[in-house]
């Protein structure tokens, strides 16, 4: 078999036990990898209802046969587990050298079980895995931890680890690498930090098997020029994602003063523009040639690595207008290791409920001091930051009152930066999210915006489900970034050539769809077993602030989300799918995608439809 | 007074800064208005009228306002 190794590194923490397990051929082929091969693990090992910060859950480190293959983008790993802010399946994925590292070592995926009494870290070189002791390393940030264990492995090592926050079990927690690159929004560095597991350092030094070598670096050159010639090529690398700031308040869908509004007053301040004249170094992933990571000296006169969700979470949403300010509070959360997403949304949350006098503690619009304060409390537990440190949805539980309305999360996961008061799908995109509200898998705003905001069509509906089968599907499958196809227009045919020559496979788009729709079924019927009866269609429904408050100001004054209308596309969205009312796949759905067993297993929790 | 804003990649290969005004003494298809579009680099952009979607196509009229944006999808 080429394409993958077909071996899966297992490391029990409680045992200290590391064993190789195969992967049989058949399974490749029907999750590829990555969040594929994550969920699979997950769905045939994890017994349902688990504390997820207990030793009994799984971390997943999954690669994908085009991970660490030369071609665009294809630095990546995907980070999973079951989630301790959501209660369901999560995962992210992290632009690294550990993902190149982990394939050169000879591993598709490492699944780490049990739990350490004591911190450790994991040291791989190829067939040799070392159990270290991390006592030393245990309450150090991430950055200082990364420099040290480089120091002692080499500077060509792979590096995943965690920070105060992973460690202190924060619930948006994630698994940070070469000093910024962060992944697993929904927890997954708190179960890294449930295991005493501090750091997974790794080292390959064997070629990773393809079918036609030559083919793989005919396609990919091929496909680097392409990139180097879209005509948004040189504006991308100069501001990168962050042009997107400009765009989302043009379009009146920046996140501003938690969700209220689409537009901040003070946009340009923390904008693409700005963040070029603070520019000092780009930073991207391995076999990229359209790196992303824009690094600026932040506030404090150190280094932060900035993009669109991070400056207008940690910006226009907490009313900060000042760039310098949020790279510090962004390059704090990198270092804590904490997600800025679901950070920028509690900071906000928080301030809206010391503006309506559920807390006690003073927290005001765009106080940097303060926000800052905060974010150390969060990592480390303290004060106010311990109840912080649990996610709106937990939150707002506690303090109650309407909160429940701003708590602004999809189940329990909190809304990345778009505003959906006027965009229908989109709100569908974050709802339908296979993880809870993130953009990762159906970033539809802009062909919304494209085609109009107002309507609520089936086409719409398609149009997600067209774009979660690509981004959240092929993409995070096999597993490689979806930007330069996004934002460059390089063709998706570029990814099933690559896959072909990787595997010797010959997918059309179509197979590969199957594939999507598979692991998507898989992955409801992961949350499905572990709600059970609990389960509703409202768990695929938006925060009630977009269809109760509308804008107060911008070009969409007025607009808000309508709940019946809503609720159409929701149900389009079941049929589409195959699943029911509640949004459960039907027998017939499973069976047709090969996955009686998951049929079998979901019914003894809840009545399958036909 | 035809108002075209433009954003992003676009304003910047189109030369324009925030806001340009063209006069046009009658109804206006954009791409006859803006010829520079009728390249294939502006095949995949994002137009609209008014705040509605719209296409090269689209005939204008006096007061209206462009917006020329491209798609992006912010991380």
């Amino acid at each position: 078999m080429k394409g993958w190794w077909g071996k899966v590194l297992r490391i029990n923490l409680s045992e200290n036990k590391v064993s190789v397990q195969k992967i049989e051929a058949e399974t490749l082929v029907k999750f590829i990898g990555g969040r594929g091969l994550a969920v699979k693990i997950l769905w045939d090992e994890l017994k349902p209802g688990i504390d997820p910060l207990s030793p009994e859950n799984k971390l997943i480190i999954a690669a994908g046969p085009l991970t660490g293959v030369v071609g665009p983008s294809t630095g990546k790993l995907v980070v999973a587990a079951k989630s301790p802010l959501t209660n369901g399946y999560g995962d992210g994925n992290i632009g690294t050298n550990a993902s190149v590292q982990l394939r050169k070592a000879g591993y598709d995926a490492i699944v780490v079980e049990g739990a350490s009494k004591k911190p450790v870290y994991i040291y791989i070189e190829d067939d040799k895995v070392d159990i270290i002791s991390a006592e030393g390393l245990w309450g150090r940030d991430t950055f200082e931890t990364e420099r040290l264990l480089k120091e002692v492995h080499g500077k060509d090592v792979g590096v995943l680890l965690i920070g105060p926050a992973g460690e202190n079990l924060v619930r948006y927690a994630t698994i940070i690498s070469q000093e910024g690159r962060s992944g697993g929004r929904p927890g997954i560095g708190a179960v890294m930090g449930s295991k005493k597991l501090k750091a997974i350092v790794i080292r390959g030094t064997k070629e990773i098997p393809v079918a036609d070598k030559n083919e793989v670096v005919k396609v990919a050159s091929e496909a680097y020029r392409e990139i180097k010639n879209a005509p948004a090529y040189n504006f991308w690398m100069r501001q990168g994602t962050m042009a997107t700031i400009e765009w989302s308040n043009t379009n009146s869908v920046l996140p501003t003063f938690n969700f209220r509004e689409g537009v901040f007053d003070f946009y340009r301040l923390i904008d693409g523009y700005s963040m070029e004249a603070m520019k000092v170094t780009q930073r991207g992933c391995p076999n990229c040639n359209m790196i992303c990571g824009n690094v600026v000296i932040d506030y404090e006169k150190e280094l932060s690595e900035l993009d669109y969700e991070n400056v207008a979470m940690l910006g226009s949403n907490i009313g900060l207008g000042h760039l310098g300010k949020v790279a510090t509070l962004n390059k704090l959360a990198d270092k804590y290791g904490i997600d800025t997403i679901s950070l920028g949304n509690v900071l906000a949350f928080a301030t809206e409920a010391s503006e309506k006098k559920l807390i006690d503690e003073k927290i005001e619009w765009g106080d940097f001091k303060k926000y800052k304060e905060l974010v150390e409390d969060i990592a480390f537990r303290r004060g106010l930051g311990d109840l912080l440190a649990e996610g709106t949805k937990r939150i707002s539980e506690k303090i109650k009152g309407d909160s429940w309305k701003w708590a602004m999360n999809v189940k329990g996961l909190e809304i990345s930066a778009y505003d959906c008061h006027a965009a229908p799908a989109m709100a569908l995109a974050y709802a339908t999210s296979p993880i809870g509200a993130h953009h990762k898998d159906a970033w539809v705003i802009a062909w919304e915006v494209k085609v109009g905001r107002t309507t609520y069509t089936k086409e719409k509906v398609e149009k997600v489900i067209e774009l979660q089968r690509i981004r959240g599907g092929i993409f995070e499958t096999l597993v490689a970034c979806r930007l330069p196809w996004i934002e460059l227009g390089l063709k998706l045919e570029y990814y099933m050539r690559l896959f072909k020559a990787a595997t010797g496979i010959d997918m059309t788009l179509n197979d590969y769809y199957k594939v999507a729709d598979r692991v998507y079924a898989l992955i409801r019927a992961f949350w499905v077993r572990e709600y059970g009866e609990k389960w509703s269609r409202e768990m695929d429904y938006p925060p009630a602030r977009w269809f109760e408050e509308p804008l107060t100001k911008g070009p969409l004054k007025g607009a808000h989300l309508d709940r019946e209308k809503y609720d159409t596309m929701l149900s389009w969205y079941y049929e589409i799918r195959g699943w029911d009312e509640r949004g459960i796949p039907r027998k017939s759905t499973l069976e047709e995608l090969g996955l009686s067993d998951v049929a079998r297993e979901l019914e003894k929790y809840v009545e399958l439809s036909k | 007074m035809v108002i075209i804003r433009a954003i992003g990649w676009v304003r910047e290969r189109l030369g324009i800064h925030d806001v340009a005004h063209k006069h046009i003494n009658k109804p206006q298809r954009i791409a006859d208005l803006i010829p520079e579009l009728r390249s294939p680099l502006f095949n995949n952009i994002i137009i609209l009228v008014n705040g509605k979607p719209a296409t090269k196509d689209t005939v204008v009229n006096d007061n209206d306002e462009i917006l020329l944006m491209p798609v992006t999808s912010g991380g």
